[in-house]
């Protein structure tokens, strides 16, 4: 008993935080983030014996949060985050330039099939294939998605160097 | 060799991992090293965005719910127990009171309670044989060798938790019945008190035997003869 109290609080201190960002940019609402990450805990300690590979705690615990995430927009579908509610993102965040405000907006306005592999990859550091079996995809659409996730995030930015590129290129 | 769109869509999907192929081109195309660099500077700028602040104290308000939890569920695991063996406690209270008050007679009263219930037998005058009182003790695997005096009464009943054998002697001045009563067994042999009646109760092989007459009778004598003459078979 004591064995797994020390291992799951290396659990917390060790992805809480991650889990947390993945939360918050699929549900986009700090309390909500917060409370699924706490849920996805209570549920990651009663099958913290089911976890036989440390080095697979993290994907384990994204694939509990996906879950309690999936239960919870059942129950309350999810509604878009309001643009005035930008200002309060700046402050909370601290956002210093119009640039990262403009940003942080395009990426709350990703939908989530897009984000998802996105948040897994620069968030997680997961490379195509670990997202695919996360996801439970196949690397080919997580290639696309990714692909275009970044794609989109260009055009919201009017970012035309990086988006055109590739029509000229056509 | 990779053409420049290849690159670029390489790039936007997996930024983080530039291939040999992607990295070769990036050394003669200037145009896509250039690209690629402003597309490390998008990279960067979004895992900044994305790593958001997390609230102060998430990790511990997370171990605190948990061990709450833990603390509540224990305490409902306690509370659970305690029910259960109150339930058990109960259970074997209620179980040993019935069992105390429907505890069945002694083997002695369950005799005297018989002869009273079929007292009616002690007017019998069938004068049944020796033969014809065998072949009514033969099921239950009990038999006499000689005559025992005369038979007014025999049959088979229940007596106690087994089926045993009711027979009706004529004694010297009233009625005797012996009661044979295989499986019902006792330690030693004993006296039976009623109220009316008066006997002996004593152990033999297949089980007990009593021996009950009316007031004073001396059963001794007709003890013998029955200890004599019983045979299992």
């Amino acid at each position: 008993m004591a064995n797994k109290h020390l291992e799951f609080e290396a659990l917390v201190h060790a992805y809480s935080v991650d889990l947390y960002r993945y939360a918050y940019w699929l549900c986009k609402e700090k309390s909500l983030a917060e409370d699924i990450v706490q849920e996805t805990f209570v549920r990651a300690w009663k099958a913290l014996d089911k976890l036989k590979d440390a080095k697979a705690a993290k994907a384990w615990l994204i694939t509990i949060m996906r879950r309690e995430m999936a239960r919870h927009f059942k129950k309350y579908p999810a509604v878009d985050l309001p643009l005035d509610e930008v200002e309060d993102i700046q402050n909370e965040e601290g956002l210093d330039s119009v640039s990262s405000i403009a940003l942080h907006q395009a990426i709350a306005t990703l939908p989530a099939e897009y984000c998802e592999p996105l948040l897994l990859q620069v968030l997680g550091g997961y490379s195509c294939n670990e997202i695919a079996e996360i996801l439970n995809i196949n690397p080919g659409a997580v290639m696309t998605r990714t692909f275009r996730a970044r794609q989109k995030l260009h055009r919201l930015l009017g970012d035309e160097q990086t988006e055109l590129r590739l029509v000229r290129n056509k | 060799m990779m053409r420049c769109l290849e690159v670029h869509h390489s790039l936007n999907t997996e930024p983080s991992k530039k291939t040999e192929e992607v990295l070769n081109h990036l050394k003669i195309c200037p145009e896509c090293k250039r690209y690629a660099r402003q597309l490390d500077q998008f990279e960067h700028n979004l895992s900044n965005q994305l790593r958001i602040v997390a609230p102060e104290g998430l990790a511990y308000r997370i171990l605190l719910n948990q061990n709450l939890k833990t603390h509540q569920h224990n305490q409902q695991t306690r509370r659970r127990w305690y029910g259960i063996a109150a339930s058990i406690a109960l259970t074997l209270t209620l179980v040993s009171g019935v069992l105390y008050f429907n505890q069945p007679d002694s083997l002695d009263q369950i005799a005297l309670l018989h002869v009273k219930n079929e007292q009616h037998h002690l007017t019998d005058k069938n004068n049944i044989q020796l033969t014809a009182l065998n072949h009514i003790l033969n099921p239950l695997r009990i038999k006499l060798d000689q005559s025992i005096g005369t038979i007014n009464y025999a049959g088979t009943c229940q007596i106690g938790s087994h089926r045993g054998g009711h027979i009706v002697i004529q004694g010297e001045t009233a009625p005797i019945t012996l009661l044979l009563m295989p499986g019902e067994h006792i330690p030693h042999k004993e006296k039976v008190k009623g109220e009316n009646y008066k006997g002996i109760i004593f152990p033999v092989e297949t089980g007990s035997i009593a021996l009950i007459g009316e007031g004073d009778t001396d059963l001794e004598p007709l003890l013998n003869k029955i200890k004599m003459s019983l045979r299992a078979i």
